[in-house]
């Protein structure tokens, strides 16, 4: 099985890579369209900005390759910004115009003073039972999560998510037809990460 | 509800050992880093924060990121990296090695901006600030410039373009005398960031008061480096005490 990371330029590709490799598998990190054609599964980690991450995207005609690597319907994992791309529209640095496979908006969680505030260290995730039996996680689970903008779900009741609370409540896993989202970080989430990426494989 | 509270094992690195030592002095070799890391995260530390002191010297950009390398290839746990970062492209050299976040602190006092083109690109989340704080005579000032009114840097530090602060109290560093409690709680209301609070905290009830102050998180050196202490103990009588932590 050829698994892939997708590179766009931010971001910390080695964690997710070596939290992968660590489980046996045969992981890529790759940059290019015709690599993701070729791919079984694709990751799409995301440590960086939105409006950076989208432009890079779309410059080297990544954008359409992972839309048309999801309608094959081969498992994609989207880690953090890597989940907020597949939202509508993205509000960091302007608006940016994301995959639009969710419908949602990214925005900021809180914001006082004009000063941004951030979720950051390890937070326990809700989840219903389909999410429970599908990635063989607890119903609470603590992950890892450092981010400062969030999933704004329009329509929740059409949605198959898991929550957390910081401020406010978070989305931190989406599950839709063959995309898996994650707000948190398996790979920076020791035992109950590995546990999900290596669910992930076997999907 | 919210984020559980930190537990950070805080390192020091020189020439690719791990050091510890007292009043920002006296360094002792402690260990490998990545042998001790790896220890530290099977014992449940929520991050793990390593500031590199050759670095603030001589830049080795190299040694640095095999060192990084090796951290992110054996850790499932976010890693945050200090040391003469000063510029955009060594921050990136770093994320590129395997730091999760970076940490900035005295290059902060020549420049500012470079922060915010670090954020524009790897997200405010990445960023680290460090305050370092000495007490004398019952006052507070920086560390690296007692001249400088500090009630005006905390405010230039509360609105640069980051994820969290982090203030060490260098005083009370290696001390084990306890933090500085009062200070810290002030603190807290001040930085609209999340908080992390390292310098003298020597045993558990020292723990326990600064885990009551609402920081996010606390680094620890000298405790678990030189005391009887590791995480799981601290987690153990913190969830018996009715303190939120990951277990």
């Amino acid at each position: 099985m050829r698994v892939s990371i997708l590179d766009y330029g931010a971001g910390n590709m080695a964690s997710v890579f070596n939290a992968f490799y660590n489980l046996g598998a045969s992981v890529k990190i790759i940059n290019h369209s015709k690599e993701v054609e070729n791919s079984d599964r694709l990751i799409i980690p995301g440590v960086g900005s939105a409006k950076n991450s989208i432009d890079y995207l779309k410059d080297n005609q990544l954008f359409h390759s992972i839309k048309s690597f999801l309608k094959k319907g081969r498992p994609v994992l989207g880690i953090c910004l890597g989940l907020q791309i597949f939202s509508k529209n993205l509000y960091e640095d302007g608006k940016s115009i994301g995959l639009g496979l969710i419908d949602a908006d990214v925005k900021k969680i809180y914001e006082n003073n004009n000063i941004l505030n951030t979720h950051i260290g390890w937070n326990s995730v809700s989840s219903n039972d389909e999410i429970i039996k599908f990635l063989k996680i607890k119903e609470k689970t603590f992950f890892y999560f450092c981010h400062s903008y969030y999933l704004e779900i329009k329509n929740p009741e059409k949605i198959n998510y898991s929550e957390t609370f910081f401020k406010k409540k978070i989305p931190a896993i989406i599950l839709k037809e063959n995309f898996i989202g994650t707000q948190f970080h398996p790979e920076k989430s020791q035992v109950n990460g590995s546990k999900l990426l290596e669910n992930f494989l076997r999907i | 509800m919210g984020p559980t509270l930190r537990i950070i094992p805080s390192l020091l690195l020189s020439n690719g050992r791990l050091v510890k030592g007292s009043n920002f002095n006296n360094h002792k070799d402690v260990g490998n880093p990545v042998t001790t890391s790896k220890a530290f995260e099977a014992q449940g530390a929520d991050e793990i924060l390593i500031v590199d002191l050759e670095h603030y010297k001589n830049p080795n950009l190299k040694k640095i990121s095999n060192t990084l390398n090796e951290l992110s290839k054996n850790l499932m746990t976010s890693i945050t990296f200090g040391g003469g970062i000063n510029t955009f492209q060594k921050a990136q050299e770093c994320f590129r090695s395997g730091a999760d976040k970076i940490y900035i602190s005295a290059a902060l006092f020549e420049n500012l901006e470079f922060v915010s083109d670090i954020a524009k690109v790897f997200g405010n989340q990445s960023i680290v600030c460090g305050i370092n704080i000495i007490k004398k005579n019952n006052e507070y000032f920086l560390f690296e410039d007692q001249k400088k009114k500090i009630d005006n840097w905390f405010d230039k530090i509360n609105n640069l373009p980051i994820g969290e602060v982090k203030v060490n109290f260098v005083n009370l560093e290696g001390s084990k005398q306890g933090l500085d409690i009062e200070f810290s709680e002030k603190l807290v209301k001040f930085f609209d960031h999340p908080l992390i609070v390292e310098g003298g905290i020597g045993n558990l009830n020292h723990i326990k008061q600064i885990a009551n102050t609402k920081v996010s998180g606390i680094a620890l050196g000298t405790m678990l480096n030189f005391t009887e202490q590791n995480i799981i103990k601290i987690k153990q009588f913190l969830t018996n005490e009715e303190i939120l932590v990951r277990n």
